[in-house]
């Protein structure tokens, strides 16, 4: 393992020789340094903050042609907060338009060249899995497409396999001993995949790898983190890997990964659009923030002793939501890692890189509550102590990713009110003194139209150039051929439709937070789960009422100001039909089938994808049922659960308390059995069926109840 | 379960064995084979033998605490953990995760039921069966490198 443990001496060595202290030689064609860091961000900052200021006095203009009232200052306010949010977004997009268009690397500016690496990887790497409730088949699908991809590369000796389960659900848990079992035994990689259950699961995902950390991580030099659907190909994880190697002052590196595997419709506008605008986002952000990137939380390499140093994450003072333990941990690790020197580089061109996306709106929000009450606990950490301004303004764009609608919401309902107020007012020709010229009313119409188009250019311009690049570009085959343009089309009208939905549920989450409700935590859904209608109805009832009223006021109040709100509500009205029809697995088939949002990933599946769809096939006729039984009847299993127990035993109590639920299991069966019992059965090795039975006269043939 | 806790009331095993006791012993033996994967005669005759024995030198420690079944259960324990410490050449072999994990190398190794009939066999060359169960045991996790990772601070620090 390296002796590096100073981001600053790792950078300096690596800077001044390219060579290591201890004699390490450095490959300089992929060192992770670019020209102009600071022009760079003084240009996109400088831009947006120009833009914005235009946007905002173009705004007043408008609003304040005969008199601004306070109403209006409220909204010329709200509109420059939320424009300067757009206008980040565009100039990125723009910068990523032009480096994938000049096919420049977005770090070294020069032209984009695969990473050839020269001789075998040094380090001793490992890929985390931390995993909580999540359906083993898929887990270990995806665990074993990327094992044998990687074993492919030639590189397998670098890298180890380490399933940490959180997993409460008994069942679930067989199931990931068996599941590990088998893909040892598949694989022949015992001593290479390791798992490991943790008895307690405080601070969540995060508390999950710091008992990693702990425990086992000091083994290796890095670990590549992954999520329970994340799938990677050998190349990306050994080119990471190499490039942590020669890199000695990077702390993280972050791929970008790509949604993929799902089929519904919903799911598939997704990844169409993260497949087409993706990339250029990807490079935008790499261009400005270059060291100073951000953490996704998976699907990224880090360097484990400057992990274990310095990411070991603060409790918040005051209770959950706002305090408590931090929820969304990747902002904060990368965070920390930046006070202590280290770099968090993106690498937008790291290929072999996927993810899955929940398959319908209602699950991509319950994830976007989850994800609320984290992200909003780093309005705290943005004004905390020591961390980068870059750091702090990855807090604020987190926060901001879901205050931005409440933001939208109140420029909304401001701006109906301050058209409420104008129409009540009758024009005053000589306001203010007396004076022998009257003051005209002035009419803003042209104004009002380049806004408009100034504010909708910026938020679809550069995804229109990068879907328009697809089209003109050589790859247009495996995103459809030419249907990419009614793909994008279609997709752009779907956003717009889908942006009020959103705003009302964020506002919602941010509301819920702010008022200090929690969430719990539940696994994600990832299975092509539908919508039925009834439940889009319910779900979206409030939104669809206020859609109505709002409706209703704007056409009081002026007709013209209706057709101007017009998308916004009909998004809103049109909730659960929207819901409920993207949630549709045949529909996102039809699509499928008509060429529409189409990814590369659909048209020439990657052999990592490949087997892992081969794999998902062949574990889903292997699902435990019933973990406990399983246990009780099956000596393999039972001697497997018994393995991967941690050496202890119970005290009296809780003696006491397992004997009483044996003899509850003996008498009444293990339907029986609460969650809670079964998990105290689990948690200490389990009896066998004729030890529990022991001393008793049972007759299948008379009560066969009791066998089970 | 019998609750008959025959060392605490201070009778020899040598003295009687009752017919509850008979088939205590064969029930016991016979929980313990199929933990295994087995059904063996012969293995099941060795085990049945062990447990005698254990019973016969009265090498139980005399518990007000644990009933016959307990006891025997021990017994039968320590007799495969035992002919596994010989077999493998190891000595940890009767800790509860150590003995867990060369059972399931054994049912691995075992699925076509070619070693039942040597189980508890000490009298036989055990180095194939060794290599056996080498090749089938399960690692869970690496070795243990412990370290604390240690929770940072948003105060300023003091100068």
């Amino acid at each position: 393992m390296s002796q590096l443990s100073d981001p600053k001496s790792a950078k300096m060595s690596a800077v001044l020789s390219e060579t290591d202290i201890d004699g390490t030689v450095y490959d300089p064609t992929v060192q992770l340094r670019g020209p102009g860091v600071a022009q760079r961000r003084f240009f996109l900052f400088g831009a947006s903050i120009a833009a914005t200021a235009y946007a905002a006095w173009l705004m007043a203009d408008v609003l304040g042609a005969d008199q601004l009232t306070t109403m209006e200052m409220v909204v010329v306010a709200f509109f420059a907060i939320n424009f300067a949010w757009i206008s980040l977004s565009f100039f990125t997009g723009i910068v990523g338009l032009i480096l994938r268009g000049l096919k420049r690397d977005a770090i070294t500016l020069k032209r984009l060249k695969p990473i050839v690496r020269k001789g075998s990887l040094r380090s001793k790497n490992v890929v985390v899995i931390p995993v909580y409730n999540e359906s083993p088949d898929r887990v270990f699908a995806g665990l074993r497409a990327s094992y044998e991809s990687l074993a492919k590369t030639g590189e397998i000796d670098a890298f180890d396999f380490f399933v940490l389960s959180d997993t409460r659900d008994p069942d679930i848990w067989v199931a990931e001993e068996l599941a590990w079992a088998k893909a040892c035994t598949d694989l022949n990689a015992r001593g290479k995949i390791f798992f490991r259950r943790r008895a307690e699961n405080t601070e969540r995902k995060s508390g999950n790898l710091k008992e990693f950390c702990e425990t086992y991580a000091a083994n290796y030099d890095h670990m590549i983190v992954f999520d329970a659907d994340s799938v990677m190909s050998g190349e990306a994880m050994v080119n990471m890997a190499y490039l942590m190697e020669n890199n000695p002052d990077a702390g993280i590196i972050q791929s970008p990964p790509q949604p993929t595997g799902r089929q519904t419709l919903f799911a598939r506008i997704l990844q169409f659009i993260s497949r087409v605008h993706g990339p250029t986002m990807s490079a935008g952000l790499s261009f400005w923030c270059m060291g100073s990137s951000n953490y996704w939380g998976h699907n990224a390499i880090i360097r484990v002793k400057a992990f274990i140093e310095c990411c070991g994450l603060p409790v918040l003072s005051g209770k959950p939501p706002m305090g408590g333990h931090i929820l969304s941990h990747d902002f904060v690790e990368a965070a920390f890692m930046r006070k202590a020197g280290w770099r968090c580089w993106l690498i937008p061109q790291l290929e072999g890189s996927w993810e899955e996306l929940p398959p319908n709106l209602i699950d991509f929000a319950i994830r976007d509550r989850r994800w609320c009450q984290g992200n909003m606990q780093h309005g705290r950490l943005m004004v905390a102590h020591g961390f980068r301004p870059l750091s702090r303004l990855h807090f604020f764009m987190g926060v901001m990713s879901f205050v931005s609608s409440p933001l939208w919401l109140l420029l909304l309902l401001s701006s109906t009110i301050a058209t409420l107020q104008n129409t009540q007012l009758t024009h005053s020709f000589f306001p203010g003194h007396f004076t022998m010229f009257p003051q005209w009313p002035v009419d803003r119409s042209f104004e009002m139209l380049v806004l408009l188009i100034f504010t909708i250019g910026m938020l679809v311009l550069p995804k229109i150039i990068s879907i328009l690049m697809v089209c003109f570009g050589r790859d247009r085959k495996q995103y459809g051929g030419v249907m990419v343009l009614i793909s994008g089309l279609l997709e752009t009208l779907y956003s717009a439709l889908q942006a009020p939905i959103m705003m009302m549920l964020h506002s919602q989450f941010v509301f819920s937070v702010l008022t200090g409700n929690q969430v719990g935590w539940d696994a994600q859904e990832r299975d092509d789960a539908g919508v039925p209608f009834k439940a889009a109805l319910k779900t979206h009832r409030t939104i669809i009422v206020i859609g109505l009223v709002w409706g209703a006021v704007a056409i009081f109040v002026d007709t013209a100001f209706f057709w101007w709100l017009s998308p916004i509500l009909a998004g809103l009205v049109l909730s659960p039909w929207l819901t409920h029809y993207s949630s549709s697995l045949a529909v996102g088939k039809a699509a499928r089938r008509m060429g529409l949002f189409v990814t590369p990933e659909e048209y020439d599946s990657p052999d990592e994808l490949r087997a892992l769809k081969r794999f998902t096939a062949e574990a889903g006729e292997g699902d435990v049922k019933d973990g406990l039984m399983r246990l009780i009847e099956d000596p393999y299993a039972n001697a497997l659960h018994s393995a991967l127990l941690p050496a202890r035993k119970p005290d009296a109590r809780t003696a006491i308390e397992i004997g009483i639920i044996y003899e509850k299991l003996a008498r009444l069966g293990v339907e029986s059995l609460t969650r809670d019992e079964k998990l105290l059965i689990l948690s200490w090795p389990v009896k066998p069926l004729d030890q529990i039975m022991a001393g008793r006269d049972v007759h299948p043939s008379e009560n066969p109840k009791k066998q089970s | 379960m019998t609750d008959m806790t025959v060392a605490t009331q201070g009778f020899s095993y040598a003295a009687f064995e009752s017919a509850a006791m008979t088939r205590l012993i064969e029930d016991t033996a016979r929980a313990w084979l199929r933990s295994f994967g087995m059904a063996n005669t012969q293995a099941n005759h060795r085990l049945v033998t062990a447990l005698r024995d254990a019973l016969a030198q009265d090498s139980f420690a005399a518990n007000d605490r644990t009933n016959m079944q307990d006891l025997l259960d021990q017994a039968a324990h320590d007799a495969i953990a035992g002919w596994l410490a010989t077999v493998t050449g190891q000595h940890d072999c009767y800790g509860s995760t150590s003995f867990s994990m060369l059972r399931c190398a054994f049912l691995s190794a075992n699925r076509d039921g070619v070693w039942s009939e040597h189980f508890l066999d000490s009298e036989r060359d055990h180095r194939d069966l060794a290599m056996a169960l080498s090749v089938q045991m399960m690692l869970p996790t690496p070795s243990l490198k412990s370290c604390e990772m240690p929770r940072q601070s948003l105060e300023r620090r003091a100068s």
